[in-house]
């Protein structure tokens, strides 16, 4: 998988909805394992996930991050991430699109 | 209707007892320079009558003076004496004298309506002289009885300073003076003060020598001072003197304050001498002084209510020139001045100064302007800021986050792009809030431009540049604040204004601008002036013009590479018939950044609004 492959746009809520698929999430860091093996993120929706990655995490993390990868219905077995350095983030708008984004048939497509 | 004086307070006052706020005549007053040609050190030295006595030894500063307003207190003017406090001077010929000092007034009555002097006043020291007086030869007790009330007097003028202390000889069981009363004709007070600030200790070697200095900023409930330390001093109570601490000072050197280095609301500043003590006082914190400030974003401003006020911590972007006027109501000469102030929430506001505040303000170099409860007031859809009499104003305060700020400004903020809050509409009483967004399809279908036929339809869009035309983008214009209009050259080194009917030596450049801007629906020629070209190209016209005359093709290459470029448009569509023929005329009167957040809104709401 990588950021080329379709996947769905969600928010913290909307993973138990998703479980199984593809999909990316954008929430501010937490914490990380000391072994960086897990971490969390709270999400745009104010609640925390459990992101796996498929390899250690080596390198400090923090702020805002889109994390892609398989959503397991709590938490997120995750591939790939992008980290933003910008502190404002428009949570609502965010939220507004994922909730947008399923409530119109095809809008994306 | 005459005024009623408070016939013989000035008696008890002069005796050291208390009267609240007496009403007294003016009725003369002289002005004492203070030699350093600076009139706002002037003393005045005031001759008062409260109808029964009168009263030569009288004093004010200038700043008290100017609360008289513009006029001053011409003869026979009857004011309010809302704080004073009584002042024991040395004598040269050994005898001590009592000043009074006016620490606040308010002017009742004008002199030239009063015009006379009420009742038939004598002169204090002469009622005085009926009862024993302090002489050589005058018995000791009587001077006792009389010096022992103007203390108690003190006591109350002060710092709150009280009689509870032990009166052991420390500096804390003295009578304390206020800030305000510290002048260099008086040496013998002692402050009771908060340390505002201190810096850190600066050396310096030179051919002349090596040195060391620090200064701390003082204040008490009457203003602030600063107080330097040079020398040895510097070892003695460096580590002594801590912020926010209370501490009771004495025998300093008082002096004009240098305004380069000194931003202390001050005319004097102190220096320490080797005679200065500095005690601190462990009773009274002075909580009251701690100043808390809850600085509002500027971008944050828009939501607040007119009238209401905040605390704002920004940098002087820009700022206007002095414009004197007439008051419309009273008739009186006003001077104002307006100053752009930006913050990190990539916005400005106007802050309008008034008066002495408006002819001090120096805005050169982009000082950060503290702001401790300015009033927000909306005109014409725009919001301001504007100053009161309770409004604290700082230029380039002593703290930390002036740094941060100053830093800000110069990596980011002086090329940023503000949205600004004090905008007006042209069309007036719309806000960029009810102003509807619009596609340029839907501007050409609804016929905007022909429903306001008067003033014009006005839509918001989000617009792409695709094409500035830099040919006759630029004009010479009349350098006269607020003219604008295009001069004509007389070939002979001056320029012709003929709105102002008057040659001038100079010009300064102005932008007339016409884009092409589009978005998915269409493209549209709009036109725009100054102030919002400026802001598309961000440079300033004078930078233009002077591109434009040094290297034409630089010009152009300049205005190419706005192509592509995003911005938030407010349009002003008006019908126009030129020679029978009607043509749509647009205008971008304003121009701002692309508040993401904000246009994401709406969109998100639009489309709410199709699925509903
Ligand atoms: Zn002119």
């Amino acid at each position: 998988m990588n950021f080329l492959m379709p996947k769905d746009i969600v928010n913290g809520a909307m993973l138990p909805r998703f479980s199984g698929k593809p999909v990316s999430i954008i929430g501010r860091v937490r914490d990380l394992d000391a072994n960086g093996m897990h971490f969390t993120i709270e999400s745009t929706d104010g609640l925390v996930v459990k992101i796996i990655p498929d390899t250690p995490i080596n390198s400090p993390m923090r702020g805002w991050i889109e994390v892609s990868g398989h959503s397991t219905g709590t938490e997120i077995e995750a591939r790939e991430f992008v980290c933003f350095d910008n502190e404002d983030f428009d949570c609502k708008g965010y939220n507004e699109l994922c909730s947008l984004l399923y409530l119109v048939p095809n809008a994306a497509s | 209707m005459s005024e009623k004086l408070s016939s013989g307070a000035l008696e008890t006052i002069m005796r050291g007892g208390e009267y609240t706020e007496p009403v007294v005549q003016v009725l003369s007053i002289k002005k004492m320079n203070s030699g350093s040609g600076q009139p706002e050190k002037d003393r005045y030295r005031i001759y008062l009558s409260d109808g029964q006595y009168t009263v030569s030894h009288a004093m004010m500063t200038a700043q008290i003076y100017a609360k008289a307003g513009p006029k001053g207190l011409p003869r026979f003017s009857i004011i309010k004496i809302i704080r004073s406090m009584t002042s024991v001077i040395n004598n040269t010929d050994g005898r001590d004298s009592r000043v009074l000092l006016i620490l606040d007034l308010e002017l009742l009555k004008d002199g030239d309506e009063v015009g006379v002097k009420i009742g038939d006043p004598i002169p204090y020291s002469e009622a005085a002289s009926a009862r024993p007086k302090p002489s050589g030869t005058g018995p000791s007790t009587s001077v006792q009885a009389e010096v022992e009330p103007v203390a108690k007097r003190m006591k109350l003028a002060t710092n709150g300073t009280n009689g509870t202390y032990d009166g052991n000889t420390t500096l804390g069981g003295h009578i304390t003076h206020p800030i305000s009363s510290l002048s260099p004709y008086h040496n013998k007070w002692i402050i009771k003060v908060r340390v505002m600030s201190k810096s850190d200790i600066r050396k310096w070697e030179n051919a002349r020598g090596s040195g060391q200095l620090f200064s701390v900023d003082l204040c008490d409930e009457s203003g602030e001072i600063r107080l330097t330390a040079f020398g040895t001093t510097v070892d003695k109570y460096y580590d002594v003197i801590q912020v926010d601490k209370v501490y009771y000072i004495s025998k300093c050197q008082v002096k004009p304050a240098n305004k380069q280095f000194n931003t202390v609301k001050n005319d004097y500043e102190m220096t320490m001498t080797s005679d200065t003590i500095v005690e601190e006082c462990l009773d009274d914190d002075m909580k009251n002084l701690q100043i808390q400030y809850n600085f509002v974003d500027i971008a944050k401003i828009a939501e607040v209510e007119p009238n209401s006020t905040v605390d704002v911590f920004a940098i002087a972007k820009s700022y206007g020139e002095v414009n004197s006027f007439q008051a419309k109501t009273t008739g009186r000469e006003l001077k104002k001045r307006e100053v752009q102030l930006v913050d990190k929430s990539n916005a400005t506001i106007t802050l309008t100064l008034w008066g002495q505040q408006a002819e001090n303000f120096n805005g050169f170099d982009n000082p950060v302007v503290l702001l401790k409860g300015a009033r927000v007031t909306e005109f014409g859809g725009g919001k301001n800021l504007g100053t009161t009499s309770s409004t604290l104003m700082k230029v380039n305060p002593d703290m930390e986050e002036s740094f941060t700020l100053k830093g800000w400004f110069t990596s980011a903020g002086s090329s940023a792009l503000y949205n600004d809050l004090s905008a007006r509409t042209a069309g007036g009483g719309t806000g960029s809030y009810n102003t509807p967004w619009l596609t340029f399809k839907e501007v050409i279908d609804q016929q905007l431009g022909s429903i306001n036929t008067a003033s014009g339809d006005y839509y918001m869009v989000k617009a792409t540049v695709l094409l500035i035309r830099s040919e006759n983008s630029i004009y010479k214009a009349c350098p006269t604040d607020g003219c604008n209009k295009k001069v004509v050259d007389n070939n002979d080194g001056t320029y012709r204004c003929e709105k102002c009917q008057q040659d001038f030596q100079n010009y300064k450049f102005r932008l007339l601008c016409s884009m092409n801007v589009g978005d998915w629906s269409g493209n549209q020629w709009v036109s725009m002036f100054s102030d919002e070209a400026e802001k598309v190209i961000g440079m300033s016209a004078q930078e233009v013009g002077e591109l434009g005359e040094r290297d034409p093709d630089g010009l152009s290459k300049m205005m190419e590479s706005l192509n592509f470029k995003e911005f938030i448009l407010k349009c002003r569509a008006k019908m126009e018939t030129y020679n029978d023929e009607q043509r749509l005329k647009t205008v971008a009167v304003k121009v701002d950044p692309i508040n993401y957040k904000e246009y994401n809104a709406y969109l998100a709401k639009k489309i709410r609004d199709l699925i509903a």
